[in-house]
């Protein structure tokens, strides 16, 4: 951080994960000197490797909105994702599920794009015998075949005995470590050959679905008609299914993040965010107080304690200096607004900590920080007393459990942040 | 009266007491003797000791076996130490029947060591050797038992037997209990009452109790929940063993409420994510009640409460501020609890006798037969109050008073014939050995199925000939990784154990009660029931989800402010694979 006040502005962007990577590359791209705190952050290491605009069940149906074209570039810098621009992709789940997704990461197979719409004559997927946790081919094929999107366009799954050569303890392995294991080349030419002969076994099939860690296939080094997203009619494309938490997904992402990033300047220390003095903001890491910065954005995560380690009063800290949020919201009510005049450590009763039973919309409520107003686009920009500190992803949430929308607030946060070097300047 | 001795009966053995009592009813032609209703212990074990004794026997349960008290309980079967002030015959029978039960279930019991602290105080030396007298007193009927004598343990002891202990101590105690797994001990009696011709239905409500007209014959009205079909089972005796829904139960053949009271007191458990102590060791709450905690496979358990309940029955939630009043009480003198993750908290509504003006603690743990002829309704049977550890003596005086009220006199053997899995020791590791399955699971299917561990796999092959399955995954298939249950005995529990949900695979195998709450497993289990029953996935899928909805309620209320949003997260993260909610019919374009 070399720049002198006055001249770049200079912001902090506490989180790393994928609200703060977004944040982060914005408000370079907007001129600002960038320091970034915190470590990658727990939500994004939990992406099944779909990434969808609104939460999905609210977006079934609805037709795909066009995406702002710097989430399009953002995206397309991190590498390793597909986003359709007019369309959704349709992502098998290893839950057995079929599902629409905005956009997806490029190892994961669209079936949207096999068999767009009904009435077409599409192949049955294969789906490899393969010992593998969670996996089981022969269930997994019933119940996606039996899937509506599946039955209208008459598409068939099929389970395939497959030697991929794995060893009984290979199913121990967690699927990103597994995934490492095509990088070996004896591996993964045993692994085409594989896929080979169960496409001359079945003559017809359209795609093969993988467990997850299966299409971490390097681009370069695979034929033609095994790469990942491969071309639909001519070849045989293999992708993997959508996988829950500790999937590859999630490892291919942080670790995407981890190279756009700057390193970060402080992983685990506390990082009380104190009141700004003259209009400027100075951190505490490590003990010590930092240059100080003219905004922050707090990109934290729904998760406080995700992408920092913040002592237990800390979130109070940070959220006292944000009165217009509110505490963790469950359906139908508010629990009552946090507000400056709580004094130390937030103890929200618990008995409010409840999901709802039998309540659609409920299940699986977020439990962020909810905002006073639902829009997704709404940022602390606007709603925030103390100018300078800027809110993105989850923790201005109530709505961002996507992807999309992280990075969506994360670049708007980023931009402001940037933007705001006069103002900062000058009360300095 | 011949045309009706056509209708549906099940047949009994030949030159059986039974044909002869039909013959003397007139040809009236019951389905069954006895009608059982309710499916937790005590109607479990009355239904494998009438079956023992030659009758033809039906239970109903409205949930799932094991689902109230018995199934949510502290698993203890105690010695009953605190009868041996006011009625030591108490104790000298519990501890009878405590040994009985190692007799026919080795496998389903363990050894819970006690520790028993006594804190630094005015009254604290005085206290030990008061303690020291009655446990002395105690130890005479540990033998029964196998039970071992106890110890009189100084502060410095007690630190080194379990270093997490704080505080001042005068010394304290060491005793000796049996702990069991609650659910299993039920399987354990419904598999045998099966195997002995007993009729069990599961997710079955009785709707009706009437007295045929011309007969002395109650037709018993069910229903089954989950398909809706009713059934009419005629039947000689209706037993009513529904614990705390007793009173309901009762009304269901006419009588009132008050005719089977029942002082309903709710107890709540939490389990946490790690093992925190050596022992079990007893700590006294803010009210001066006495609460324990104790390890349990890689869990700690705490518990309990005990509270008059007047809600729901079938919807028994702990609540945050009992998880408070529990956990305050323990971290006095384990504090390292509050850095433990509560994994889930689990409440029960134990059945006790009812008693007008006493604390909830002090009301008896007796349990008694009530006749209800007394009521005007001959041949109906109510079992109140009782405990896990007395299911059994409990269960053999409810079917002494069928047996006297049907004339017949065959003697109780309940106390000698094994139960399913007791007949033989297996040992674990060569059963992993000899199917090459993890060392772990086959010590958690040895405990719960005891000498029938290794017949689960037998069943595996023939129901799986329509469906090859890949080489690569040999017999020991996990399903649940915390635990861990392999698919095995969960189409083992479906298919013999009548397991119907992914919530009653769960109460028969543990699947899903590990520290991940049955994330990773719920959906897998859906499919395999779904599959094992005919059903299409998405009604496995939205059992799973159901029992990953409760789960996380049960988690919610024992979570801090930063836990719960982790869990929300990873809750959220989860939908996002499964993408459903329960009431969903699963349609999407």
């Amino acid at each position: 951080v070399t720049a002198s006040a006055g001249t770049t502005p200079r912001v902090a962007v506490l989180g790393r994960g994928l609200a703060g990577a977004a944040a982060a590359w914005s408000a370079a791209r907007h001129g600002a000197s960038v320091a970034s705190f915190g470590q990658a952050g727990l939500a994004t290491q939990l992406s099944s490797g779909a990434l969808d605009w609104l939460p999905w069940e609210r977006q079934r149906g609805r037709p795909p909105v066009s995406l702002p074209p710097e989430l399009i570039h953002f995206f397309d810098e991190l590498g390793g994702y597909l986003l359709p621009t007019d369309a959704s992709a349709i992502v098998a789940t290893s839950s057995g599920v079929l599902r629409e997704a905005r956009a997806h990461d490029a190892h994961v197979l669209d079936l949207a794009a096999l068999a767009p719409a009904p009435g077409l004559t599409v192949g049955p997927v294969l789906v490899p015998r393969v010992n593998r946790p969670g996996w089981d081919a022969d269930s997994l094929a019933v119940s996606w075949s039996a899937e509506r999107w599946a039955l209208a366009r008459k598409l068939e799954f099929v389970a395939v005995d497959a030697d991929f050569g794995l060893l009984q303890s290979d199913a121990l392995l967690p699927d990103a470590d597994w995934a490492s294991r095509l990088r070996d080349p004896g591996r993964l030419q045993h692994h085409l050959a594989t896929v080979a002969s169960c496409r001359a076994r079945v003559p017809g099939a359209s795609a093969m679905l993988a467990p997850a860690g299966f299409g971490l296939i390097s681009a370069d080094s695979a034929p033609e008609w095994a790469r990942p997203g491969g071309e639909g009619g001519r070849g045989l494309p293999i992708g993997e299914v959508l996988s829950g938490p500790g999937g590859p997904a999630g490892a291919r992402l942080s670790a995407a993040l981890t190279r756009s990033l700057p390193p970060p300047i402080a992983s685990a220390a506390r990082l009380p965010v104190v009141p700004p003095v003259g209009g400027r903001f100075v951190l505490e890491v490590d003990g010590r107080d930092t240059e100080p910065f003219d905004s922050v954005v707090l990109a934290v995560g729904g998760v406080l304690s995700g992408g920092l380690e913040l002592a237990r009063t800390d979130p109070a800290a940070i959220l006292s200096a944000i009165p217009r949020f509110h505490a963790p919201s469950f359906p139908g009510a508010w629990i009552g607004a946090l507000s400056p005049a709580h004094e130390g450590a937030i103890e929200l009763p618990p008995d409010d900590l409840r999901w709802g039973r039998d309540l659609r919309t409920s299940w699986l409520e977020a439990v962020g920080i909810l905002h006073a107003t639902e829009s997704p686009q709404v940022l602390a920009a606007r709603d925030t007393a103390i100018q300078g500190l800027f809110v993105a992803g989850d923790a201005a949430a109530g709505h961002s459990r996507t992807a999309l929308l992280a990075v969506a607030t994360g670049l708007e946060a980023g931009k402001h942040a940037a933007q705001r070097r006069a103002a900062g300047s000058r009360s300095g | 009266v011949n045309a009706s001795s056509q209708g549906p009966t099940v047949a009994s053995p030949p030159d059986h007491p039974t044909e002869r009592a039909t013959a003397a009813w007139g040809g009236t032609g019951a389905d069954v003797d006895v009608v059982i209703l309710g499916g937790g212990v005590n109607g479990a074990g009355v239904a494998r000791d009438c079956a023992l004794r030659g009758l033809r026997v039906a239970l109903f349960e409205r949930n799932d076996f094991a689902f109230g008290a018995s199934g949510n309980s502290s698993g203890m079967i105690h010695g009953g130490p605190r009868y041996l002030t006011y009625d030591p015959s108490v104790t000298l029978s519990s501890c009878l029947d405590s040994g009985y039960i190692q007799d026919i279930a080795p496998h389903l019991l363990f050894r819970i060591p006690f520790l028993f602290p006594v804190a630094k105080s005015r009254i604290g030396r005085p206290m030990l050797e008061l303690m020291d007298g009655f446990f002395e007193a105690y130890d005479r009927y540990q033998p029964l038992k196998r039970g071992k004598p106890h110890a009189r343990l100084d502060a410095d002891e007690l630190r080194r037997l379990e270093p997490g202990l704080i505080g001042e101590m005068v010394g304290g105690m060491a005793f000796d209990e049996w702990g069991i797994d609650g659910p299993r001990l039920v399987m354990a009696n419904i598999v045998d009452a099966i195997e002995h011709g007993a009729n069990v239905q599961t997710h079955t409500t009785v709707e009706k109790i009437e007295r045929e007209p011309s007969s002395d014959l109650q037709i018993v009205t069910s229903r089954d929940l989950l398909t809706g079909k009713a059934t009419r089972t005629r039947c000689r005796v209706v037993v009513n063993a529904t614990g705390a829904w007793a009173p309901l139960a009762a009304t269901l053949a006419g009588l009132p409420q008050k005719a089977a009271p029942i002082r309903g007191g709710k107890g709540i458990h939490i389990v946490y994510d790690r093992r925190i102590s050596n022992f079990a060791v007893v700590a006294q709450t803010v009210d001066g009640r006495q609460i324990f905690i104790y390890p349990w496979e890689n869990t700690t358990v705490l518990g309990t409460t005990d509270d008059d309940y007047y809600g729901d029955l079938d919807n028994v939630n702990a609540t945050a501020d009992e998880v408070r009043y529990l956990e305050q009480a323990i971290a006095h003198m384990l504090p390292g609890i509050r850095d433990a993750r509560a994994i889930t908290t689990y409440a029960g509504v134990r059945p006790t006798l009812y008693a007008w003006g006493k604390n909830e603690d002090k009301l008896s743990r007796e349990h008694e037969v009530l006749d209800h002829r007394v009521d005007g309704a001959a041949g109906i049977f109510s079992m109140v109050g009782g405990k896990l550890a007395s299911y059994r003596i409990f269960a053999k005086e409810a079917t002494d008073a069928v047996m006297t009220f049907l004339g017949r006199n065959e003697p109780c053997s309940t106390h000698r014939l094994p139960l399913p899995g007791g007949e033989t020791r297996l040992d674990a590791l060569s059963l992993a050995t000899k199917l090459s399955i993890d060392a772990v699971s086959a010590r958690r299917l040895v405990y719960r199925h005891g000498g029938r561990a290794d017949s689960i796999f037998s069943h595996r092959t023939a129901a799986s000939a329509h469906r090859p399955r890949p080489a690569s995954a040999p017999n020991g298939r996990v399903v649940c990784a915390c635990e861990p249950v392999l698919e095995a005995e969960v189409r083992h529990v479906v298919r013999h154990e009548l397991a119907r949900t992914v919530a009653d695979v769960s109460r028969r195998t543990r699947l899903g009660l590990g520290a991940c709450g049955g994330m990773r497993c719920a959906l897998t289990c859906g499919r395999i029931v779904a599959e094992e029953t005919g059903a299409p996935p998405i009604v496995g899928r939205a059992q799973a989800i159901r029992f990953l909805s409760t789960q996380a309620g049960r988690r919610a209320v024992a979570l801090g402010p930063i836990q719960a949003r982790q869990e929300a997260l990873a809750l959220a993260s989860l939908r996002s694979e499964v993408g459903l909610d329960p009431s969903d019919d699963g349609s999407h374009s």
